[in-house]
């Protein structure tokens, strides 16, 4: 008997280019590239604090308006190209909450009362709470 | 090293990791990013918010720190994971196990940084 022989699999490196769906699934899959690469930028303000809020940082923390004296490089994220990406950033992490949220939907599907709740009301409820965490953050960042 | 990465007994715990981040990402990651990098930058939220004793006295409960550290660690891995993933799929046949190293790795120096950053605000 001959033996099977397998011809080897060939896939162009620009495969999902040519389909739409495949697009978003490899931008989807980018997305986290950018996610991280925010949280290192949020990292590098933080690390800067202990700095600036040492005996004088406090101390002028009591002046009226003393706190600007010891504010963190906020200026070098001022930037036009630093918001551009920050921008495409958040169009990024957006893209991950909606995709992630929807496959959440499908994988791990909820009932209530013996009833399947819609996917598009789990989606929602998610983006809801995903929103509700930055409006809490802001307010937490200014109030606190 | 085999092609592939410890697959047997590793791949749950990374996939379980990878979950756990791509979860918590989704849900805190465009609040951070709008907040600390596009309205925080352009002045949208006043400047006193965001001088340094200010930030200290809101990143100085344990607490917060623990949970902050656990979002950027667990984005760190999901974003190994995926990231390893869709080298594979662009095509890469062969040093699997080499991407693996160099993005977990990545990833683990990555979250050794964050608590680094985050214990220095205690």
């Amino acid at each position: 008997m001959e033996s099977t022989r397998t011809a080897p699999f060939k896939l162009k490196a620009t495969w999902w280019l040519g389909n739409r769906n495949y697009l978003i699934f490899m931008l989807r899959e980018l997305s986290p590239v950018f996610i991280a690469l925010c949280f290192i930028r949020i990292l590098k303000i933080l690390a800067q604090v202990p700095a600036g809020a040492g005996v004088t940082g406090q101390v002028l923390s009591l002046v009226p308006g003393g706190a600007l004296a010891v504010l963190p490089d906020w200026a070098s994220l001022a930037t036009a190209p630093a918001v551009a990406f920050a921008v495409i950033s958040l169009a990024f992490a957006l893209l991950h909450s909606v995709t992630f949220f929807q496959a959440g939907a499908v994988i791990m599907p909820l009932k209530v009362a013996g009833k399947p709740v819609p996917g598009i009301l789990m989606v929602l409820g998610n983006l809801g709470a995903m929103a509700g965490f930055a409006v809490l953050l802001a307010v937490a960042v200014v109030k606190l | 090293m085999s092609g592939h990465f410890h697959a047997s007994k590793s791949e749950p715990v990374l996939w379980s990791l990878f979950s756990a981040g791509g979860v918590i990402s989704a849900l805190v990651a465009p609040g951070l990013i709008l907040v600390f990098l596009i309205l925080a930058p352009l002045g949208v939220l006043p400047a006193e918010a965001l001088s340094a004793p200010h930030l200290a006295k809101l990143f100085h409960p344990v607490l917060v720190r623990l949970a902050l550290f656990g979002v950027i660690a667990l984005t760190f891995i999901h974003w190994a994971h995926r990231f390893r993933f869709a080298v594979y799929d662009l095509g890469l046949k062969t040093a699997r196990g080499a991407v693996a190293v160099i993005c977990y790795g990545t990833a683990v120096a990555g979250s050794v940084w964050a608590a680094r950053v985050l214990l220095a605000l205690g």
